[in-house]
């Protein structure tokens, strides 16, 4: 499979003349494979450019057919979503797929960020077929040859993490995600307050030992290293996480190979190039190559 | 008063090098009174900067007032908002005035923003230093940091969320920001005019090229819907109402995403000449984020 990075950055776009090298646009990744569907992993401003690429595809035709995996629906990971070309298509095909219990429901949720007061146009805009597959943590399912599941994540609203089997090889993509470690993230507003009752760090823990298995032999882990160590220490409760702990998990599985992902808006090219390079000499080894997804870039695996 | 660029594009951020010049973040001006006061002119992710700016001072240590004035509740009008961190800081008072639309006012439509499904923030309520949530009231003067700020409705009666624009007096000089407007059949209406007469500073979007509007091209692409070919303005409009207004001075903000530094340089020339052409005296450019100026 063929792994591009469409937005590697996280919270919202960043156009600064310091992140030009490793990219502004917000989280947008996509895989291809031979005979297979197009497969993207979130629509934040790195969706855009995507569809402008896709121009020159069987999109442009209107016999396309791909599927988009959401991490979650935080604006950030969701704001390409109404200016991706191959939606205004007649004939191409889309599946949506996101956490949820219902279809309609996860529609509605994409329905009422469009439209009027805040946008000028809606989904009945969209001339390509989409279907809506609400999906929950711990499934398995398939888009065409790609074989897919799902782990749970801790993140406020909850995130799902993904893992994507194709042809022998493995991906996946794990933002946003705060450690199992601290607090438990999942609906409500969350404050600054660490775990104490042991009941509930086990709990944490019990979810926390989930990803092994989820990782277990990945060929590439891409990985939410929004925050240093430090910057987590005072923000345990904001549902992301470091690249220490990321190489924890990537340790664990056994994974080939870590990519910093979902980078912080301040993370500056100079800063973040110097600090993967620092994690690589310390932690890097043959078993287990450590980068930085830079927008643009293509990963053939 | 003193107006400094933060933010100068319209629709989606656009980063990268081809944009770095002009700046690449959403709507966001910041405007300083002569007594100091701080207003703010939308809240795209430009505010994000802005108010990184702010905490080296009062902000920073929950001392600081600010208003922002919304032309509109487009996302990239608002989505700013919460990443404003002197908002998240407790003594800071921050007030929002702008436009409800269909029955909601301003603080439901900001309070569907920050719902649990699109944001972490869940409710305007974890802001602790948003005040005053402020519905525009149309024709009337508020009185505020020693100047006198004015709001007036532009795409007035059509299906989408009203656009506002904002009109700053402040001893014999003014600013006037007008955004997200379509003008019917191209020509600024007479209503406008008057809301921008004798503006020394006209901050007006430019979202489309005249080119594009003619041939009936658009949008963010080609290939968009009607919808997000219409409600906005050209470059050639945003002239056409300086010069009707008998405006000083024009910059061209709320960019295309697709917009790069040469294509507005250029479109800014062509402007320059079809000022000459009709000896005005109408200065012409484009706004840039991080540009300074007194007006
Ligand atoms: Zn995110
Ligand atoms: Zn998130
Ligand atoms: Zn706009």
């Amino acid at each position: 499979m063929r792994v591009t990075f469409w937005g590697v950055r996280g919270s919202f776009p960043v156009a600064h003349p310091k992140v030009t090298r490793i990219g502004g646009n917000t989280s947008c990744v996509a895989l291809r494979a031979e005979g297979a569907p197009l497969l993207v992993i979130d629509a934040g401003t790195g969706f855009r450019h995507l569809g402008r690429q896709l121009r020159e595809s069987e999109f442009a035709k209107g016999k396309g057919e791909g599927a988009l995996l959401l991490s979650h629906t935080h604006w950030d990971h969701i704001q390409g979503f109404m200016y991706f070309e191959p939606f205004f298509k007649e004939g191409n095909k889309f599946t949506v797929v996101a956490r949820g219990d219902h279809d309609r429901k996860l529609k509605q949720i994409f329905q009422a960020q469009t439209e009027s007061p805040y946008f000028s146009y809606g989904l009945d805009s969209f001339k390509a077929e989409l279907t809506w597959k609400p999906v929950m943590e711990d499934e398995q399912f398939s888009i065409g040859p790609w074989r897919i599941s799902t782990v749970r994540l801790n993140h406020p609203g909850v995130a799902l993490g993904y893992r994507i089997e194709h042809g022998g090889r493995s991906f996946i993509y794990m933002t946003d995600t705060a450690p199992y470690t601290e607090q438990w993230l999942e609906h409500g507003f969350h404050v600054r307050k660490p775990e104490k009752d042991p009941e509930a760090l086990d709990r944490l823990r019990a979810h926390g030992k989930k990803l092994d298995a989820f990782t277990k032999g990945a060929d590439l882990l891409l990985y939410d290293t929004f925050f240093t160590p430090e910057q987590y220490g005072q923000n345990p409760h904001w549902g992301h996480s470091t690249p220490d702990e990321g190489l924890r998990v990537a340790r664990e599985g056994g994974v080939k190979s870590f990519y910093f992902f979902h980078h912080h808006p301040e993370a500056w090219d100079d800063d973040l190039e110097a600090r993967v390079k620092s994690y690589a000499k310390r932690f890097g080894s043959s078993d287990l190559r450590i980068d930085v997804a830079r927008e643009g870039e293509t990963i053939e695996m | 008063m003193r107006v400094k660029f933060w933010g100068v594009r319209g629709g989606l951020a656009a980063p990268g090098a081809a944009c770095a010049d002009t700046g690449g973040n959403t709507s966001c001006i910041e405007v300083r009174t002569a007594t100091g006061a701080l207003l703010v002119l939308d809240a795209g992710i430009g505010l994000y900067w802005l108010g990184r700016s702010l905490l080296a001072g009062a902000y920073g240590r929950g001392q600081g007032e600010a208003t922002i004035f919304l032309a509109r509740t487009h996302w990239d009008h608002i989505q700013g908002l919460p990443f404003f961190v002197p908002a998240f800081l407790p003594g800071n008072k921050i007030h929002i005035h702008g436009c409800g639309h269909a029955g909601k006012d301003l603080r439901t439509i900001l309070e569907g923003q920050m719902a649990e499904s699109y944001s972490p923030i869940v409710s305007l309520k974890n802001m602790p230093s948003i005040g005053n949530v402020k519905d525009v009231a149309l024709g009337q003067t508020l009185e505020t940091g020693g100047v006198s700020v004015r709001a007036h409705v532009v795409n007035r009666g059509k299906a989408d969320a009203p656009s506002v624009a904002w009109r700053i007096d402040e001893d014999g000089r003014s600013l006037v920001y007008v955004t997200d407007v379509e003008y019917d059949k191209g020509v600024p209406d007479a209503e406008t005019i008057a809301f921008a007469r004798e503006a020394d500073l006209l901050v007006h979007e430019t979202f489309f090229t005249d080119d594009e509007r003619r041939k009936g091209e658009g949008g963010i692409i080609l290939s968009l819907p009607p919808q997000a070919r219409r409600n906005h303005a050209t470059f050639g409009e945003a002239t056409e109402l300086g010069l009707r207004a008998n405006a000083r001075k024009l910059l061209c903000t709320h960019h295309h995403p697709d917009r790069d530094d040469q294509t507005i340089a250029r479109a800014i020339e062509a402007e320059r000449d079809r000022v000459k052409g009709r000896k005005g005296t109408l200065s012409v450019d484009t706004a840039r984020e991080g540009f300074e100026l007194p007006v």
